[in-house]
């Protein structure tokens, strides 16, 4: 209740006097962006991952990918992939979406080397996914077990920036509309062939630069105006 | 490289320059990139960007105008554009307008610089394809009043208009002839298990086979050309062009993917050339008589299908063809003072109509006026009759038909000294009678052809200074305005054309165009606006706050996108040996189109609502 | 046949013609480019000009007037037929040579001065909106009788078919439907007429029919009527007056002047392309609003004979001569729902007396005879022109055609005056002062919600009305004629008046005017909130508040003209240009015809 009204760096800075773990120290320590600054001013990390199932308490990460974006341009040159290694075996539909295969995840690095370097990207920046749910649930449990801590940052959803839309046009809308394939079609951006965790994120990064222009073609739109 | 990013890199290889790369330097090249979306109607370069950048078009369109608002060039997939002000001045002043989103990749110049310095072959084609586009530009900026419409950026696909005639190739060389023959074409095509395998032509039949004596009943793939050289459907025309000059082939069988579509011949190029804007006015003022007036003005339906397929805007066309009427009209007047003398005394040709409003098609029938000085003795008007009569039989000939309402420079009543001509507008400006509202859309709209301007401009500033914010005139303009009303029913349902000849089409000329360009007219008297054309009388309309940016926005996009509709159905009746109409089948679109085009009429009935409710005694007539 | 299913079938056959012809006026122009249309005739304008100008208040509540007020009620006939020669000769030709026929613009253009046009456009609002309540009650009267309903239920319905009929904007103006407005109301107002006076007098002409002798008898029709109003107590007929000749007076001018300014009226004067024709349409229509016009007195004095014998059938006094209660006629039991009848049986016998219990002379005869008070507790004026057929026995389709007519005097005026409304709100005042940057879709927005805000807000005074619908306009026209009309004369005829004093004037004009109808009709009309009372010993030289407008109109005069020699003068061009205006039509180049 509080954190809503007083916002995200009230509780980022609480979090942080509470916290014990010298990685989560160093990830809250950045201030998040101001909500009132313009969008364009705003480093934003668009980031998708590839998991083994929906449920974070079970299943695990395959892989994550990563796109910085900054003035509005999707900034390939800090774009990242890594696989993640885990114990056990990839179930066969994971393997069909996400061609990965067992082999492939031997030369991954365990989620626990990952996630620092993952939680140094995101200090003080903006998340941006596309149903955001699966990526901060897994985050969030991750922290919980390494460092026995909550995980907070701001965060855009393309899906509930789109799903919002339909509904301020009153325009009734199928689920299967808000799939971010079909969101990409609704703005005449191409189709990618390619499933994987990075190609989702520029995918995902590009539909919300889509979005912001179509919600501000003069640039001129606020953080708050996109932030979940 | 990041294996993930194949995507983007398999995309920059296919295009030009950077197919020349390697794969180092291709793999490389992803990480280097930022990806930008632009929504349709933004401009750029914008703030956000550095200045200096390559953009490469991955999806969308952009279109490149320069300080005067001309279209230097049309970008698309896979093109590239340079911004960069301190290599060249001349694509500084460009400005990019997406005419479509457009998700575009941004390479950095410094990394550009990388590339062109490691790899000759990639710079030297770069630099040429950015160097055409200046060229392009400058040409453009010295031949001002015409306008190239890039005829060479043409598709191929639109010039092959017919299926080709295909045979296997196990046909025989008889069987092949007497196709040919049956079906009137110089040239088919060979498959062999639906594959391309040859072309034959009439030509191989005489060297190949008459000539040496082999037998008719011999399979065709004796005599055919093999290992053709073909172009796919989405090549340009100057490319197409370009290889058949090197090859020295006459014939081109044109690919989509991997199945034939047509055929190009040298004849197809020839003729399509021949009809481009440039070479037509160069063509009419070097014609020396009505005939060869009338023989070029015969292209011009041609044309108009041509420039529809180029993708050229309605209001572009309309500029192309008005200002080829002008040019006829001028050519047609000088011819007359070679004949008859020069004019005893200053006069100005003004044009009329759609005409005047640079919103002309190809053949619509002639609006026209004669502005005299006052010094005009009563001798002098043999002169005018006879000078009037020529350049209107002339027009008739090049089939602008006479004007039905007979507003034309040959009738007496409109070939006048400019004290009539005061005299007239006053009058019909304070006695708004309908026949003067009929006048309204013919003469309110006019502008100088030939002559002495000077006495057009003396009109024209009599006139608007008596129709600005003259609430009586401007109310039983608004009134004529609505006569034409959108054809768009309480339900939002389209209201069809009621008689025989034109059953259940859609009139979008009088209940689309008229409407828009009515109230434009309106808005420009009431303010006092000198522009004839409707989108530049709405852009002056919107700077002078008598319009809404919004409806300023709407009212142009409606006009642009019934304007669209209506070249586009006119270039299909056209194609089809019809004479072109504005009675739109609602069948011919699709259901994004349809729902368009009522977005587009419920813009222009609240625009009339709106006009109604300001001028309640309107619709009291 | 029966009368609601007949009276359906009138009102819904003229709704059906006026639509059709609306619809057919604008799809028959679209086709024709190169064959302009030759223009409206004169005397078809004439008719649609007299449509526009004659509202439920000539239609339904003249009549009435004339029938309570007898000879006192001309001034309304006198006022209104000679504003509109006023406005045809004194104003019309130079706003027309202006170009402009919008008052507001013509103001603001001439006081050089976007203040003195917004204060233009607030009197005018003000009188238009007093002038539609007018309306809303003719028409609440109307659909209450049509749809035999109670009167407030007859306004609902009332305003939001106006609303409707208003928004849907296009159907409303075309002058063939407006012609066709008039055929309707003249036949509906003139065949009841003409029965009745044949009944009466055994005259089929009614404006004859009044000045002969009745159809048994030889005493005249006038006397006649004065006898029997006077036996009952009443002034008598001819000789009864409003107040003070002064006040008639006053009231006379008021109307005439009143008349002058209101928007819907000076449109119709531009609608004509041509001068010329704009002479003849006025005359035209002076003659068609006359056919109404004269024959108003004939219906009003009928109705009052009529409704007088109804009620009292014998010689008064006599017991059996008071009809019975239980018998009263079928008409009698239709006004009673509606609520514009009331019968309070005073004395309990069970009959009806009518008769004028504040003249104190007869009062005291009345008494003697047993009766208790006037048992007719509530006649509204305003049922007396749809009334009358019922009331002389006329066939049943006769009465569903006054009906009819009625609705569509009420709702051609009713659009006319709420458009222009609703154009001035939206236009003049939001997009003019508040919000210049207003889109045309959101102006288009404001003036429908501007115009419902006036519907709302005329059907709350039609639902506690400050006075009978004529009055209510006259109270209009009283606004108009005190800020409107002296600006445009002094406009037109004075350059030496400048802004302020204008402005100065049109405020002193209107507040004067308003603080009189106020203090003695409540403020805003809510009853019990006046303070002087409504009662001629408290009115200034005995004008009612009615006619107040035209002192009003003398104060601006003379605050304008005060004024203007105070402060500085007009500047040149503007003095040019309203030297320009004067030089009659005709004498110059650009103005040849």
């Amino acid at each position: 209740m509080l954190t809503a009204l007083l916002g995200k760096n009230y509780a980022r800075r609480q979090l942080l006097k509470k916290t014990t773990s010298a990685v989560m120290k160093e990830y809250l320590q950045k201030p998040f962006p101001n909500k009132k600054d313009l969008i364009s001013d705003i480093e934003i990390v668009s980031l998708d991952f590839e998991t083994t199932g929906l449920n974070p308490e079970k299943d695990s990460i395959v892989s994550i990918g990563l796109v910085k974006i900054s003035k509005l341009g999707i900034n390939l040159q800090s774009s990242s992939h890594q696989l993640i290694s885990t114990n056990e075996n990839l179930p066969e539909t994971s393997v069909v979406i996400h061609q990965i295969t067992d082999n492939q995840l031997a030369n991954g690095i365990n989620i626990d080397a990952a996630l620092p370097n993952l939680l140094k990207i995101l200090s003080g920046k903006v998340l941006l996914a596309h149903n955001m749910k699966t990526e901060l649930g897994f985050i969030n449990k991750m922290c919980h077990k390494l460092y026995g801590t909550d995980f907070i940052i701001p965060v855009i959803d393309t899906q509930f920036l789109a799903k919002r839309s339909f509904e301020r046009q009153g325009r009734p809308y199928k689920n299967n509309e808000l799939r971010l394939f079909n969101l990409r079609q609704s703005f005449n951006m191409p189709a990618y062939k390619a499933h994987n965790a990075l190609m989702d994120a520029i995918a995902t990064a590009e539909l919300f630069l889509a979005m912001v222009q179509k919600m501000s073609p003069e640039n001129n739109a606020r953080l708050s105006d996109f932030l979940s | 490289m990041e294996i993930e990013l194949i995507e983007i890199r398999d995309f920059i290889a296919q295009h030009p320059p950077f197919d020349t790369l390697d794969e180092t330097a291709l793999n490389n090249l992803p990480k280097k990139l930022t990806i930008r979306y632009f929504r349709q109607g933004s401009v750029f370069p914008d703030a956000l960007v550095e200045t200096k950048s390559l953009y490469i078009v991955r999806t969308g369109a952009i279109e490149l105008r320069n300080e005067h608002e001309q279209l230097i060039d049309k970008l698309a997939e896979g093109d590239i554009y340079l911004v960069d002000e301190q290599v060249d001045k001349f694509s500084n002043k460009l400005k990019g307008i997406c005419v479509e989103d457009s998700l575009v990749y941004l390479l950095g110049y410094e990394d550009l610089a990388l590339l062109q310095n490691q790899y000759s072959e990639f710079n030297r084609q770069f630099n040429q394809s950015i160097n055409e586009r200046l060229r392009h530009a400058v040409e453009l900026t010295q031949s001002a009043d015409m306008r190239d419409l890039s005829a060479m950026k043409l598709e191929v696909s639109g010039l092959t208009d017919r299926l080709p005639v295909i045979v296997d190739a196990a046909t025989t060389i008889q069987d092949a002839a007497i196709l040919m023959t049956s079906e009137h074409v110089s040239s088919i095509l060979v498959t062999s298990k639906d594959k391309l395998v040859g072309l034959l032509t009439d030509r191989d039949i005489r060297t190949r086979c008459v000539a040496t004596g082999l037998g008719y009943a011999e399979s065709v793939s004796n005599i055919m050309s093999k290992e053709l050289e073909t172009v796919l459907d989405k090549t340009l025309l100057s490319d197409a062009l370009l290889s058949m000059t090197r090859k020295k082939i006459h014939h081109l069988p044109v690919m989509k993917g991997n199945k034939p579509i047509g055929i190009l011949t040298t004849s197809d190029v020839i003729r399509h050339l021949s009809t481009s804007p440039t070479l037509i006015a160069t063509d009419i003022y070097k014609a020396n008589s009505v005939d060869a007036l009338k023989k070029i003005s015969a292209l011009l339906p041609e044309l108009q299908l041509q420039l529809s397929l180029s993708s050229a805007t309605a209001k572009h066309i309309g500029e192309v063809f008005s200002s080829i009427t002008d040019a006829i009209t001028c050519r047609l007047l000088e011819l007359a003072e070679k004949l008859y003398g020069a004019a005893p005394v200053d006069y100005v040709w003004a044009a009329g109509g759609s005409q005047a409003r640079n919103e002309q098609t190809s053949h619509t029938d002639q609006d026209n006026a004669l502005i005299i000085s006052d010094k005009l003795q009563p001798e002098h008007d043999e002169y005018f009759k006879k000078l009037a009569d020529f350049v209107c039989d002339g027009l008739d000939a090049c089939g602008y038909i006479y004007c039905p309402g007979d507003a034309m420079a040959s009738n007496s009543q409109w070939r006048q000294p400019l004290k009539i001509w005061i005299k007239n507008f006053s009058h019909w400006i304070n006695s708004p009678e309908p026949k003067a509202l009929m006048l309204s859309s013919i003469f309110f709209d006019l502008r100088p052809v030939y002559g002495t301007f000077s006495l057009f401009n003396q009109l024209q500033d009599t006139v608007l200074k008596q129709t600005k914010k003259n609430e009586l005139f401007i109310s039983h303009m608004v009134g004529n305005a609505l006569t034409h009303q959108p054809p768009l029913g309480f339900f939002r349902n389209f209201v069809m054309v009621q008689d025989d000849k034109h059953k259940h089409t859609l009139d979008i000329k009088h209940r689309g165009v008229v409407p828009i360009v009515d109230i434009a007219r309106v808005i420009a008297l009431d303010n006092g606006i000198n522009a004839t054309n409707t989108v530049e009388r709405l852009d002056a309309a919107f700077e002078c706050n008598a319009l809404s940016a919004e409806m300023h926005g709407n009212l142009i996009d409606a006009l642009e996108y019934i304007g669209s509709l209506r070249i586009r159905h006119q270039a299909k009746q056209i194609r089809a040996g019809l004479s072109p109409d504005n009675y739109l089948p609602p069948d011919e679109l699709t259901g994004l189109e349809k729902n368009h085009l009522k977005d587009s009429f419920s813009i222009i009935k609240t625009m009339q609502q709106f006009f109604e409710s300001r001028y309640p005694s309107s619709s009291m007539r | 046949m029966e009368l609601t299913t007949l009276t359906y079938l009138f009102v819904g056959t003229t709704f059906a013609l006026y639509i059709g012809i609306a619809i057919w006026a604008r799809a028959s122009t679209t086709s024709e480019f190169y064959v302009a249309g030759k223009g409206i005739h004169p005397v078809a304008n004439g008719m649609a000009t007299a449509a526009d100008w004659m509202s439920a208040a000539s239609f339904i509540s003249m009549a009435g007037l004339i029938a309570f007020n007898g000879y006192g009620a001309s001034v309304f006939l006198m006022g209104w037929t000679g504003g509109y020669v006023l406005l045809a000769l004194l104003l019309a030709p130079y706003l027309r040579k202006f170009g402009k026929f919008t008052v507001p613009e013509f103001i603001g253009e001439r006081y050089y001065s976007r203040t003195a046009r917004v204060v233009a456009v607030i009197c005018l609002i003000l009188a238009s909106i007093t002038y539609v309540i007018g309306q809303m009650k003719g028409i609440g009267v109307a659909f209450s009788r049509f749809l035999e309903t109670d009167y407030d239920t007859g306004l609902y319905i009332g305003m939001g078919i106006v609303f409707i009929y208003s928004v849907l904007g296009g159907m409303k103006g075309i002058t063939y439907t407006q012609i066709a407005q008039y055929c309707v109301l003249i036949f509906a107002y003139t065949v009841p007429a003409i029965f009745i006076s044949l009944n009466i007098t055994g005259n089929p002409i009614p404006q004859l029919g009044i000045l002969s002798t009745m159809a048994e008898g030889n005493t005249y029709m006038m006397d006649k009527l004065n006898l029997v109003v006077s036996e009952l107590g009443f002034n008598e007929y001819t000789t009864q007056v409003l107040g003070s000749k002064l006040n008639m007076f006053a009231y006379t001018l008021t109307l005439m002047i009143g008349t002058a300014g209101l928007p819907h009226v000076i449109i119709r004067f531009f609608t004509v392309p041509k001068v010329k024709d704009a002479r003849a349409t006025a005359g035209w229509a002076l003659v068609f609003i006359a056919i109404l016009y004269t024959t108003a007195p004939a219906v009003g004095s009928m109705a009052r004979l009529n409704l007088m014998n109804t009620i009292q059938t014998g010689p008064v006094g006599e017991v059996t001569a008071n009809i019975e209660y239980e018998n009263r006629p079928q008409w009698f039991k239709n006004w009673e729902s509606t609520g514009l009848l009331k019968f309070e049986d005073k004395n309990g016998d069970g009959r009806i007396q009518y008769y004028n219990d504040k003249n104190a002379d007869f009062a005291a005869k009345a008494d003697s005879f047993g009766w208790k008070g006037n048992e007719m507790v509530k006649v509204d004026r305003d049922i007396m022109v749809l009334a009358n057929p019922e009331i002389a026995n006329l066939p049943n389709w006769v009465i569903a055609l006054v009906v009819a007519g009625g609705l569509a005097a009420a709702l051609s005026t009713a659009a006319g005056l709420l458009l222009a409304i609703a154009s001035s709100i939206s236009h003049d005042l939001l997009k003019g002062i508040f919000r210049p940057d207003i889109s045309e879709r959101e102006e288009l927005m404001a003036g429908r919600i501007a115009m419902a805000g006036a519907i709302a807000m005329a059907g709350y005074f039609g639902l506690h009305p400050p006075d009978f619908a004529a009055g209510t306009v006259a109270i209009a026209f009283g606004l108009a004629a005190s800020s409107i009309f002296p600006a445009l004369m002094m406009g037109i005829f004075n350059k030496k008046v400048n802004r302020t004093g204008a402005i100065a004037g049109m405020i002193t004009g209107i507040s004067i005017t308003m603080l009189y109808v106020f203090q003695h009709k409540g403020i805003m009309f809510i009853p019990g909130t006046s303070f002087l009372g409504d009662m001629s010993p408290s009115w200034f030289f005995g004008i009612s508040p009615n006619a107040f407008g035209c002192v009003g109109a003398l104060a601006n005069f003379a605050v304008a003209i005060g004024v203007s020699k105070m402060t500085a003068p007009v500047p040149d061009h503007i003095q040019h240009l309203v030297e320009d205006i004067r030089i009659p039509a005709g004498s110059g180049a650009a103005t040849e015809h």
